[in-house]
């Protein structure tokens, strides 16, 4: 579930700052920095999410953590869901 | 009066002062450069020169030939406007400017007539050693950048000179050289005896990062973005700190402990410095902010205060850096207004952010005003409220609070079109992250836009 509104909400970023996706799909191991959003990208990203999900993770993690890939970053927004049981 | 050369020549000879993509330069290679073109550097001698090349090596060379020889060195980033240069070499009472061509110095006198009769004079005493003022344009956070006059001395006040522990040290240059934070990296390597790994200033950070990791850099500077940057890269793995230093932002505990995390055996140190203030303290203990101690009992000789506007205040030890021009860098009582708003919490105070309203993205500013000027001309808009807001990866975000001329428009087809245009107006980090649709837009009773 949440994994579908990071790449809803991805594809709209890329749209947004006019960019275009660098990789085939958006799978587990791709390199964030290297997807076609860059730290701006990132930055709107995180922002956009937030307004839709509710939450921003990294102000709630105790440990902190940059993620490096996707799969990293949709565990972060998976692992600080305010609503998991 | 200690000068670039006076330093060099007491480090070990064959310590390799430079890295490049193509070159290895030594302490020797410098010194060596130096007697090469002792003809012209005093033919200059004295004199106030510019500098301003877009070759990163040669920027530091000129900087090693200069020093203590000429009296004022203008530091102009490459891709200043013309009329900006002009501006400053008025202002600067610039002479002449210097350049290096296959290594060898050449100059160029500007128009004889604004000479000043001081300066003529002493043109004619040769090999004169001088404490070059090193003139260094500010970032422009008042929008018009105003230059500031530094000395060895204020440039590196925190810059230990210690070559024993310094020379183990190679750092990687991630700032722009030509201004400030660059400055202040290569001054720390070379002063120390340490080495400089300077990459291709057309690499990718990937790129950068590799080179450095195979350079085996040790010590990094960057801002706290710039750090939020690379450590989203895979390759930030592979570096090997020991020295880790924050500056130029608001370094937040998130980011600080992650990079605890990351380099456990690196020093990490947030450095507060802006190019008025030059040096103004560091900060070593891993956490946000800076100790209350620092506010009442001073730090390094400078001591700290808090202005009526909550902006922090420095007095320096000496009163060394100086505007150019008709501008006072200092209050009365010697103190330098930072223009950064401070808080005190218990036995600490944080930075929240600049009296200028000013946004920082990523180390960049961002005018409100400006992004409210260029959303108003999109034609779309009555009315709009540029804003920052809080962000992990950036520090901040520009959001912007728009009331719609046509409020039945279609939301999603215009927010896009409005950003389209503001991307054509705007640079990238200034375009609103966020736009928001409102009804209304509170006025406050001059007339005036709220403003928190």
């Amino acid at each position: 579930m949440i994994r579908e509104k990071i790449k809803e909400t991805f594809m709209e970023v890329l749209n947004q700052v006019e960019k275009k996706l660098l990789v085939s799909d958006l799978s587990d191991d791709v390199v964030l920095l290297e997807s076609g959003l860059d730290s701006l990208g990132f930055a709107i990203l995180i922002a956009a999410l937030e307004e839709k999900l509710g939450y921003d993770p990294f102000t709630m993690l105790e440990e902190p953590v940059y993620p490096k890939t996707f799969g990293e970053f949709v565990s972060i927004y998976e692992k600080m869901n305010p609503n998991k049981l | 009066m200690i000068n670039l050369s006076k330093i060099i020549e007491n480090i070990p000879i064959n310590k390799v002062a430079i890295i490049t993509p193509t070159r290895e330069i030594t302490y020797s290679d410098l010194l060596k450069l130096k007697k090469e073109n002792e003809k012209n550097i005093n033919a200059i001698n004295g004199m106030n020169v510019s500098i301003r090349t877009n070759n990163r090596l040669d920027f530091v060379m000129l900087l090693v030939l200069l020093d203590g020889s000429v009296k004022n060195m203008l530091i102009m980033p490459p891709e200043l406007d013309i009329e900006v240069c002009k501006r400053y070499f008025q202002e600067a009472n610039i002479n002449c400017m210097a350049f290096l061509e296959f290594e060898k110095l050449e100059y160029r006198y500007i128009n004889e007539n604004t000479y000043d009769t001081k300066t003529d004079n002493d043109f004619n005493i040769k090999n004169n050693i001088y404490e070059t003022s090193w003139i260094i344009p500010t970032s422009g956070t008042t929008n018009i950048p105003k230059l500031v006059s530094h000395t060895l001395m204020s440039l590196t006040r925190t810059t230990k000179i210690d070559i024993e522990s310094g020379s183990k040290f190679r750092w990687g240059l991630l700032y722009d050289i030509y201004r400030f934070a660059g400055l202040q990296v290569f001054l720390q390597s070379i002063m120390s005896g340490g080495t400089l790994i300077i990459p291709d200033q057309n690499f990718y950070l990937k790129d950068t990062i590799n080179f450095f990791i195979e350079k085996k850099c040790n010590a990094l500077s960057a801002t706290p973005s710039f750090w939020r940057k690379i450590l989203m890269l895979p390759e930030s793995d592979f570096l090997k700190l020991d020295i880790v230093t924050l500056g130029g932002e608001i370094a937040d505990e998130f980011i600080l402990q992650a990079l605890v995390k990351k380099f456990p055996n690196a020093k990490i140190t947030h450095i507060y410095a802006s190019t008025e203030a030059g040096v103004g303290f560091s900060v070593k203990d891993g956490r946000a902010g800076f100790p209350l101690t620092f506010l009442t009992d001073g730090v390094n000789g400078i001591k700290l205060k808090i202005s009526d506007k909550k902006t922090l205040m420095i007095k320096p030890e000496k009163r060394i850096q100086k505007y150019i021009g008709n501008y006072n860098l200092y209050e009365n009582d010697g103190y330098i207004d930072t223009g950064d708003i401070v808080e005190i919490k218990d036995d600490r105070v944080y930075f929240l952010g600049r009296d200028s309203g000013s946004i920082n993205v990523g180390g960049n500013k961002v005018h409100p005003e400006e992004v409210e000027q260029v959303l108003l001309s999109s034609n779309l808009i009555f009315a709009a409220y540029v804003y920052a807001k809080k962000n992990p990866i950036l520090g901040n975000i520009v959001c912007a609070d728009v009331v719609l001329k046509d409020k039945n428009a279609d939301k999603e087809k215009v927010k896009l079109e409005i950003l389209k245009f503001c991307r054509k107006k705007l640079e990238n980090f200034k375009v609103p992250a966020i736009l928001n649709f409102v009804e209304d837009l509170e006025i406050t009773q001059s007339g005036k836009l709220r403003r928190n």
